[in-house]
This record gives C-alpha cells, structure tokens and sequence, in this order.
C-alpha cells in the first residue's frame, strides 16, 4: 500500500537512520589493504628481478625444496618461487581486467535496466535474475567453449560471469534508492533523470559496489586460476598462478613442494580482497561496541516510604541507569510505587528515559546499560537479587510499541504465545492452547482458534496488539508493563485497545505501568501520571482527572501541555456511548 | 444517532468484529497456489532460456562455426561433415527448430567422440556430480549453520571478544582457500603423504573413500562462509524486538535459540544458500579435475578444451543449468515452509 | 494561458486503483487560493494516493483533477513538468526525505534549479530562506545528519516553498516528531504559508494537529470523502458516523475518555 502509516515513521525516528558519516577506517580493511599493496608490488617487480630464472631453463629440473630453490624446480628446472613471484603480473591483470570489465558492463546495464521503461525494465531484470541463478562457473565455461581458450578469453569469459551479479546489484540498488524520499522529491521538482543518476543515484551506491567489487576482484581471481587450472584459461607458454598449480598437480606424487607457491599466492591475494571487502562492510555498518547489561543493588537512604499492609504491587526506589562504557546517565534516581489495581502512566519524549525506567523493572534492561536501584519490590518479590524466570514470567506481563515487529515472524501465535505456559507455568499444551484461546476471545478476537494457527503477517495490527495483551494477560501477571502500546497504531484502533487495557485493569485488578509520549492518552487511561525529562521525574501528577496548566507546577509540564494537539469544539461532542454504536 | 442509518457504507469501522458474521481467520492455502503456479511459470521460462542459451553456443562462435569447431588441420570435406551434421547450412530459424524438437525428447545429438548419444554420456556423470555437491550442500548448511550460531550467541553483545576475533580470523582464511587449492593440498596431506585415503577416483577404490577428499575440500571453504554469514545474522536477529519478546515471557536459553531464533536464521541461511549452492556446482566442475572425479566437470572440460564436442557441451550445460533450476526451486519450497512470508516475496 | 481563477483545486470524481484494489472512489474536492485544507484519514484512506495524484506521480484511472488551471489527469509530460514546480510535496519523514551524501545549499540549489543547482549562484536565496525557517545561514554547508528531527523538518519546508509554489502538500510532516517540536514547526509552516499567501493542503491523521493550520477539512475513508467543510462546522457538528468516530478517538479531542 502506499498509504503513509504512522508506525513506519516513528521506528525511523527511532532507528539511528544516519547513514552519511565519517569513514571508519578497521583493522581488518587496513591488513587486507597493505596485503594488496604487497601483490601489487610484486606484481609490478618481479617481472623485472626474476623474470629469466623463471623462464629460462634451468639445471636442476624436478627439485625438491632446497636453500637455492626454496619451493623446488618444475620438470624444466625453473625455479618454483620465481615463477610463482612473476606470474602475480599475469593473474593480478586477468583478475582485475575482468573486474573492471564486469563492473563497468554491469553497472552500466543495471542503470539502463533502471532507466529503461517499464516493459523493457522487466524483461531486463529477467535476464538478470536468470544469469545469476547459474554457477558463474557455468557461465565461464560457456564463454569459453564459445570463445575457445587463452587469455583473452578466459578474461572476457570470467568478466561475462560476473556481470550478472554487477548488474543486479546496481538495479536493486538504483530501485531502492530511487524509491526514497529524497529522489522523489529531486524528481518532483523536475530535476532530470540523468542528474537524479548522477548527483542522488550513483553517490549513494558507491559502498555497496565498493563491497561487490572486492568480493568479484577475489571471485574472479579464482575463477580464473581455476580455469586455467583446468586448461581452458592461460595456454603455454603464457602461465598464471592456475597453470602453475594444474603443473604441480601432474607431480605431486613425487614433489608436493611445487604446488606451495601457487597454492599460497591465490590465498593470500583472495584473502586480502576478501579482508578489504569484509572492512569496507564494516566501515559500512559500524556495529556498535556494548557490553552486557547490569542491574546492582545501590546503597542510601530511601526515597519511597511504604506502608507496611498496603496494597502496593511494585515498590521501584532510585532506579539509575548509566550508559556502560561512557558512564553517561540516562535515567536518574527515579523512584515511584504502584498499587493493585492503579494505572501508572509515565509520560515524556525521546530521550526521557520513560522507557529504560520500565525496562529496568521488567529485569530486560538492554545491552550496554548499567541499571542500579536502592529497592525494587514487585509483589514481595526482590527484584535485585535471583529472581527465577517462572516468577518473572508468572507476575510481569508485557506489551510492547510496535506490534510488527514484537511478534516472531517464522512462527504461528499459538506457537510463540503458548511457550511461556507450557515452559514457564506448566501448562500441558493443550491447556495452554485452550487457554490462550479464551484469552482471545476476552479481547474479541474472531475466530480465536484459527487465529493461533496464523502466522503474524497474517493479522492486522490491531489485531497483533489484542493478542499481545492477551498472552501478557494469559499469566495472570501481577503488573502489566505497556511501552507505548498503540504509537503505531490508528486513533481509531488506539482507542479500541486502550479501552481494552482499562477494561483488563478493572476486571482484573492488575496494576498497569503505561509508558507514553502523549498526554492525552495518558489522562484518559491512568490514575496517576509521573512526568520524565532527562532522565528524570520532573513532575508528579495526582490527580489526573483536574489536569490542566493551572494545576501542574513544572515549565516542561506545562510547556508539554501546550504542546500537545487538543481539538477545539464550540459544540459539545456527541458521548462516545452514543457514536461507538 | 446511535445507528448508521441510511450510510451507503457496508462495512463497519477497522477493526470491529461484526456481530453477526463471524470473521474466519484466513489460512495460507492461496498463498501457496499463487506460489506454486507463479514459480511453475517462471520454471518453465527459464528452461526455455535454457534451452535458447545451449542452441547459442555452437552459433554465436565467432567466425565460422564449423571450422572452428572442425579445427584447424581439417580438410574442407571434413568442416562440410560438420556443418551437416550440426545443421549450419540451414537457415537459423530451421537450425532452432530442429534443436528444440530434438531437446524435447533429450536428443542432443551424438557425441563426435564416444559416437553415442551425448544425453547418455552426460547422464551417466550426473549421480557422481550429485553425489558430492548434495553431500556437500547438507554438511555445508548443518555444520555451517551450527558453528555461525553458537558462536554468534557466545559473542553475543561483545562478550568474548577473543573468540569473535579468532574465529573470523581463522574463517576468513579458510574460506578464502580456493576449493581447488584447497583439494589439490587435501590430496598432498591425506593421500601422499599419510596414504590414508586415495589420491584420486578410481574404479579399484571404494567410492565412499574416494568421494570423502571431494566432499571435504567441497565444504569446508563453504561451511566457513556460511558460519560467518550465520553469526552475523545472529547477532541482528538477537537485537530484534520479537526476541526482546521472547525474553519477556522469560523463556529458557534453549528454546529462546531453538525455537524462537533459528527459524528465522534458516530463512536467511537458506536464502544466501541458493546463491552458495550455484557457487559450489561452479566450484564442483573444477574441483573435480583434482581427484580425477567421473562427474560433469570432467565430460564438459574434456569436451571443451579437447574433443571440440559440442553435442556433449551442450547437454551437459543444459543438465548443470536444469540441476541449478530444480535446486533453487526446493530451497524456495523449504523457505516458504519455514517462514509463509517468503511465499509472496519478488523472489523468482 | 488561462485566466487565474479563484480556485486552487477542483477535483471532480477522481478514481484510482492499484491492481484490483481502488484505493480513491469517486472523490470530490475543491480547495481555494490562499485557503488550506486538512485531509484526515486513517491507513488505507487513500490520503497520501490523493497527494501523489495532485503532484503527478499517481495517474488516476477516471475523473478530473483540475489544479492552478492544469488538467492533470489529462495533462501530456511536458505539461506535467512545468506543473510540476508549481505543486510542491513535503514530505513525510525527515529522516530519509534528504541525501544523505548532500548538504543542505546542495539540496536547497537543486530545488532552485534542478538541473544545474549550482550552490555558488543562489547562496544568497539559501541563506535567506534559513533564516527564515529558523536556522543560521552558516549552517548551508552541513550534512543532514548534523541536524535533528526538526531541523531537518525545517529544511525540507525550505525546500519545498523555495521556488514559490502556487500549492504546497505537506504529507504527515509531523508524525515523527515529538510534540513540543511538532508545534514549532506547524507554527512554522503557518507562519510562513500566510505570508506568502500559498494554498495547502495538509495531509495527517490528527485531528488536532489539521485543525491548527487548516481553514477546511476533508475526512477520507477507505478511498472516499465521507465529509468536508470548514474545520470548526465538521468538528463541531460531524455529520457522519466516521468522523464522529475519528473526533472520539483523538485523545486531543475534549471529553476523550475510554468506555471500560
């Protein structure tokens, strides 16, 4: 569908969607590089330095390793290390002719396949898709039983192989790119489609072709070392690394040494493509370095006083959490306590810390963090020290932001659903099954046993959500934490599961924690509502039912106020009783 | 007010059951028809590509066809024979007529060398082939797969980071082993040097001994790659939201990885093995040369580089290209197994 | 040339489909010169399709779209070019709506001129209108990833008001901000709209927010106008039962509360 969906935007807003940044030079892309350096300089060298010991006949034919021949003589007494030294000019140049050619061909092709209209664009993307479904190999060798053998041949047979890959790459890329937001605007504003190419098109694909190429400058070294290995590439007296192996081959009974040198110079040249290739990928995508996440017990004196009889279900006493390895705080001394039955809502923007405080007490602190609390009781249990995974899973229940992407893909709902009561609680399966059926049907899902056999992509999200509520209902936990549960949802859908939620809280008595950026939403569903702002709660505020700017004290809050989007009506509106029907 | 009255709308609001009619869920036997028929189609046009690709060979060489293929030394009688035999004096359009009604019934035409059908000679090397490129493919997915995961799940969230960087260092060195190098080094360890198993094929050995050096030096480069890919994937999938579910209902390691995270590894796996398996029947063709293998790669070499035998060069491109056809096809049918969504995917 | 007529927009039963699924049903629309309209909608309204057809990337399969005096439906390419800078998109999301390997005198000259965009020549107008978003002309020669949600927001309404469109379509350019920065920019986006005297349409599915900048609404539902008039008038008195249910659902809306 085209249609813009509001869940789409906020995980972008929430993804760290920057992706022009500084070049992240690697260990691994340097290594692979200086190898490089290495095999050029020998092949611009040798040539000149051994260029008669490896083709001049020699007097000792048929060596084995000795101190003047290190890798022995082939059957004509030349010395092995020299031929192997100076044919890194022969297959270096295959290789990257055949790279280039490729490249170039393919890259060419997969940009007129973009550019072209829509038929010839299908039939193009066809043909690609049918090239590359065979071994490059194939390809190859059919190139060369056309072409016949040589050189030249072989070059242009390995260079056809791989366009294919070279041209599909580009296409999707040159699709993907061109669907984005920021070309179709260029094109909107009429900037022709050969300047799309150029200034949007071609720059943003330049990482990934960079990868492809040194993984094909590899591919294609080897391919064409093996098909000389196997007689249809380089033809005497011209000799590369495979003609050389395919020699030490017919020998190696009597003199394995002889096949060392080729044998270590192809994986030494693939290998440092391979590493360039692997370095440019992650200079790419840098992955981000975490540590694994902690939750200590804090010493000092107590910011929450509790009754001793009361009903209060979750005692939360100084959560902090610290970023692991910069120490950075992200959520400071916050401290809150909710009883049976009462809907807590803490409400705050990005970057508030709203939805690390909630993680913190649902013990599923993310990667990297480092969480401490003076006191963290849910039910009577400590949650600071072991807890068992049965009693986490038997009294917290959870409800997570995007319904999309919280629920397995490759799996059936019954499937991933039924899990934490079969494992956890002991349910046979089918009690289990039976159960979560109910479950469904409480939150009026149709046809709740057909729809545990669907997989999720099967449901729409509102319907996910239901389900998710009903698995978080199902262990009759004794809080239920819901991280913004119907950001990615439409308002009409929202406020059916937010009535949802209310009506769980009230049949049930659960103690809900509801974590959310809009205020509005909060002041209809909780009971009290804990403002957070930089990690902190800046506002407490009581009762719900009075809010307006007059009565909180906080700028943030009443800026926050402000800020959210009210609809002003002259008319009253009709009760919702009444339009629901 | 409270009714919709007159509204010219049937259906009621997103979302809302409707009272009256239950709403069945949906089930994926559509999904499938629509897979099955759209890949039938597509299979049948790329036999036709095929079979118009191995009808190219003989007429796109350059110059003259016949005498290149008659070679050099032959006489004008002789390049006459050939250009009978292969059809090249009648106009093109007879020239594709007669190859494709030949085709249809797996007649290629004979063999210059062995005087046979070269369908034949060609059949008779596809179970060697098969033998070890299946073998290959199952070692390569099984043990590729598990040693990627295990270790993507020790490293996960850069914990042991010593095992992280041997491993891709260790990996990145086999994998960037050539296979036939690699064969070739199998062949000085295992066969001239230990003689614990034999150099090369031979109808004096046990073939099960024989085919052990093929398959190993086969997979193993594969196994390494594929274990890399594997890891790296882990280590996406562990960051996913339905993981974070996972971990929410608190359930045990094991079925956390099993469970809940393998299968949607295998949907990876399986779709970059496509890809690896059309690269191993590729590597297949010359690894065999090593060990003097009976299989395809040495029918179609020794008709390339020596015999100029077209008939069998065509068959035999035909065969290898139909095996890579009939292989994407099953991983797909695996993948839509594993995980519905692939089923209405662009794949094809 | 035909003459400026009063009105903007006079769409007249407009249908699209994609395969088998119409996604707009015979859909009336008429927008005045200077005036804004709010489309509302939820996912699958066909909100955003109504835009891509007003900009010409969508052809719609019947109906009439008349827009600053063009026949889009009927239009041939090189009428659709010249049109085309007339009618500016904003789009939706300010994360991918800029390149990333562009700076932001790079983005805003090709909107100037899309074929050569030169930076040299229009610095001055770039900087201008940076200030006037509420940036610093020194910040030109920055990549969009220096910039946050908002900023990047500001940018691209620089963009697509540079060039003095007669019809300006912001796509739910708020929707991935946060509140406090989402009423800056729609504030913003007024402030500016006003004093160029451009007509709009603003896509969103928030009642509150529409209401903000709009003069009119239009609500859509599964691809056809279900109700449309002032703001204040639909929103007080709704006469159809999805925009009473769309006003009942908006937690911005005053008695929202949750029937238990």
């Amino acid at each position: 569908m085209t249609e813009s969906n509001p869940a789409a935007a906020v995980r972008v807003a929430e993804a760290p969607a920057d992706r022009a940044r500084r070049f992240a030079w690697n260990p691994g892309l340097v290594i692979g590089l200086g190898m490089l350096a290495v095999v050029a300089v020998a092949a611009v060298i040798a040539p000149l330095v051994f260029g008669t010991q490896a083709t001049g006949v020699g007097t000792d034919p048929g060596q084995a390793s000795s101190a003047a021949h290190p890798l022995g003589t082939d059957t004509l007494g030349r010395d092995m290390l020299a031929r192997t030294l100076v044919a890194t000019q022969s297959t270096v140049l295959m290789a990257l002719f055949a790279t280039v050619l490729s490249s170039v061909v393919g890259i060419a092709f997969g940009i007129f396949v973009w550019l072209a209209p829509r038929r010839l664009r299908e039939l193009g993307l066809r043909l690609i898709e049918f090239a590359v479904s065979y071994p490059t190999m194939l390809v190859a060798i059919i190139v060369a039983a056309i072409l016949g053998q040589g050189v030249v041949q072989v070059v242009v047979a390995v260079a056809v192989a791989n366009i294919a890959g070279f041209a599909r790459l580009t296409a999707n890329l040159a699709a993907k790119i061109s669907a984005s937001e920021y070309v179709t605007t260029a094109r909107l504003m009429g900037v022709p489609v050969h300047r799309l190419a150029l200034r949007h098109v071609l720059p943003n694909m330049a990482e990934p072709i960079l990868i492809l190429i040194a993984g094909a400058f590899s591919g294609a070294l080897v391919e064409i070392s093996g098909l000389s290995f196997i007689g249809l590439g380089a033809q005497t007296p011209a000799f590369d690394w495979g003609t050389l192996l395919n020699d030490g081959l017919s020998r190696i009974a009597v003199n394995p040494i002889v096949i060392a040198g080729p044998a270590v110079a192809l994986t030494f040249t693939s290998l440092a493509a391979l590493m360039v290739g692997d370095g440019l990928a992650a200079a790419a995508n840098p992955r981000s370095n975490s540590t694994r996440a902690r939750l200590v017990r804090a010493e000092g004196e107590p910011a929450v006083v509790t009754i001793e009889g009361d009903d209060t279900v979750l005692i939360a006493d100084g959560i902090t959490v610290k970023h692991g390895s910069t120490g950075r705080p992200l959520v400071s001394d916050v401290s809150f306590t909710i009883r049976r039955g009462e809907v807590l809502g803490i409400v705050g923007e990005s970057g508030s810390g709203k939805s690390l405080t909630a993680s913190v007490v649902a013990r599923l602190l993310g990667e990297g963090l480092e969480a401490s609390a003076r006191r963290l009781e849910l039910g009577g249990t400590d949650l600071l020290g072991r807890v068992s995974g049965r009693t986490l899973a038997s009294k917290i229940g959870l409800v997570y932001q995007d319904p999309g992407t919280a629920l397995n893909p490759a799996l059936v709902l019954g499937t991933q659903l039924s899990d934490v009561l079969t494992i956890r609680l002991g349910f046979s399966r089918r009690g289990a099954l039976g159960l979560l059926a109910r479950a469904f049907e409480a939150v009026k899902l149709s046809d709740p046993e057909g729809r545990l056999r669907q997989h999720p992509h099967q449901l729409s999200g509102g319907m996910k959500q239901r389900a998710m509520i009903a698995s978080a209902m199902s262990t009759k936990p004794d809080l239920l934490i819901a991280d913004e549960p119907t950001t990615a949802l439409d308002v009409t859908v929202q406020r059916e599961v937010l009535s949802l939620l209310k009506r769980m809280n009230e049949q049930s008595g659960t103690a809900v924690l509801f974590i959310s950026h809009d205020l509005g939403v909060v002041r209809a569903l909780c009971d009290r509502v804990l403002v957070m702002k930089d990690g902190r709660i800046v506002e407490r505020i009581d009762d719900v039912a009075t809010l307006s700017e007059d009565t909180v004290e906080h700028p943030y809050t009443k800026q926050l106020l402000a800020a959210t989007p009210t609809v002003a009506v002259k008319v009253p509106a009709p009760t919702p009783g009444e339009a629901r029907s | 007010m409270s009714t919709m009255t007159a509204d010219s709308f049937a259906a009621p609001g997103p979302g809302t059951p409707e009272p009256g009619r239950p709403v069945k869920a949906a089930t994926l036997a559509g999904a499938w028809r629509t897979f099955l028929v759209r890949r039938v189609a597509g299979l049948l046009v790329n036999l036709a590509l095929l079979v118009l690709v191995t009808f190219l060979i003989v007429q796109l060489i350059p110059g003259d066809p016949a005498t290149a293929i008659a070679g050099e030394s032959a006489t004008l009688d002789q390049v006459e024979l050939v250009r009978t035999q292969l059809g090249l004096d009648q106009p093109l359009p007879v020239q594709l007529w007669t190859y494709v009604s030949g085709v249809v019934q797996g007649d290629f035409g004979d063999s210059y060398r062995y005087r046979q059908p070269a369908m034949d000679i060609v059949m008779t090397a596809v179970p060697y082939t098969l033998t070890i490129t299946i073998a290959a493919v199952l070692l390569l997915l099984v043990l590729g797969i598990a040693l990627g995961m295990a270790i993507g799940v020790a490293t996960r969230g850069d914990r042991r980071r010593w095992l992280d960087l041997s491993f891709s260092v260790v990996t990145g060195i086999i994998s960037s082993i050539p296979t036939y190098v690699l064969a070739t080094g199998f062949v000085v360890v295992f066969a001239v040097l230990w003689r614990v198993l034999p150099p090369a094929y031979s109808p004096a050995y046990n073939i099960g001994a024989a085919a052990i050096l093929p398959i190993a030096s086969l997979s193993i480069g594969g196994i390494c790659s594929v274990a890399r890919i594997v890891r790296r994937e882990t280590a996406v999938i562990l960051e996913q939201d339905y993981m974070r579910s996972a971990r929410g209902w608190r359930l045990p390691t094991l079925t956390l990885y099993v469970k809940h995270m393998l299968p949607n590894l295998l949907t990876t796996a399986l779709t970059l093995s496509g890809i690896i398996l059309t690269a191993l029947l590729g590597s297949a063709l010359i690894t065999e040369a090593v060990f003097a293998w009976p299989g395809l790669g040495g029918v179609i070499v020794q008709a390339i580089a020596v015999d100029k035998d077209y008939p069998v060069i065509r068959a035999a491109v035909f065969v290898i290209g139909l095996i890579s056809l009939v292989m994407t096809l099953i991983i797909d049918i695996i993948l839509g197994l594993i995980d519905p969504r692939t089923l209405g995917g662009k794949r094809d | 040339m035909s003459e400026v007529s009063e009105v903007m927009v006079d769409v007249r039963g407009l249908d699209v489909s994609f395969g088998s699924a119409r996604v707009l049903r015979g859909v009336d629309l008429r927008l005045e010169r200077g005036r804004t309209v709010g489309i509302v909608g939820e996912s699958g309204s066909g909100k955003s399709t109504l835009a891509k057809v007003l900009v010409g990337t969508v052809r719609a399969a019947s109906g009439t779209a008349t827009v600053d005096g063009v026949d889009i439906v009927a239009a041939d390419r090189r009428a659709m070019r010249a049109y085309r800078r007339r009618a500016q998109m904003i789009p939706q999301d300010p994360y991918s709506s800029l390149s990333p390997r562009r700076t932001i005198a790079q983005t805003l000259a090709e909107a100037i001129d899309p074929v050569r965009g030169r930076v040299a020549t229009h610095e001055q107008l770039i900087g201008e209108w940076l200030v006037r978003v509420g940036l610093t002309p020194e910040m030109m020669h920055r990549f969009p990833h220096e910039f946050s949600g908002g900023q990047r927001q500001r940018i691209a309404i620089a963009r697509g008001l540079i060039i003095d469109p007669h019809l300006v379509i912001a796509d739910e350019i708020t929707s991935a901000l946060d509140v406090s920065v989402q009423v800056q920019i729609l504030d913003l986006l007024a402030g500016i709209k006003d004093s160029l005297g451009v007509t709009m349409m603003f896509i969103s599915h928030n009642l509150a927010v529409v209401q903000r900048v709009s003069d009119d609404v239009v609500v859509l539902y599964q691809g056809e106008v279900v109700e449309a008039g002032p703001v204040e008038q639909v929103y007080a008195d709704p006469q159809h039962w999805y925009t009473r249910r769309l006003l009942d659902a908006d937690p911005g809306a005053p008695g929202f509360s949750l029937a238990s």
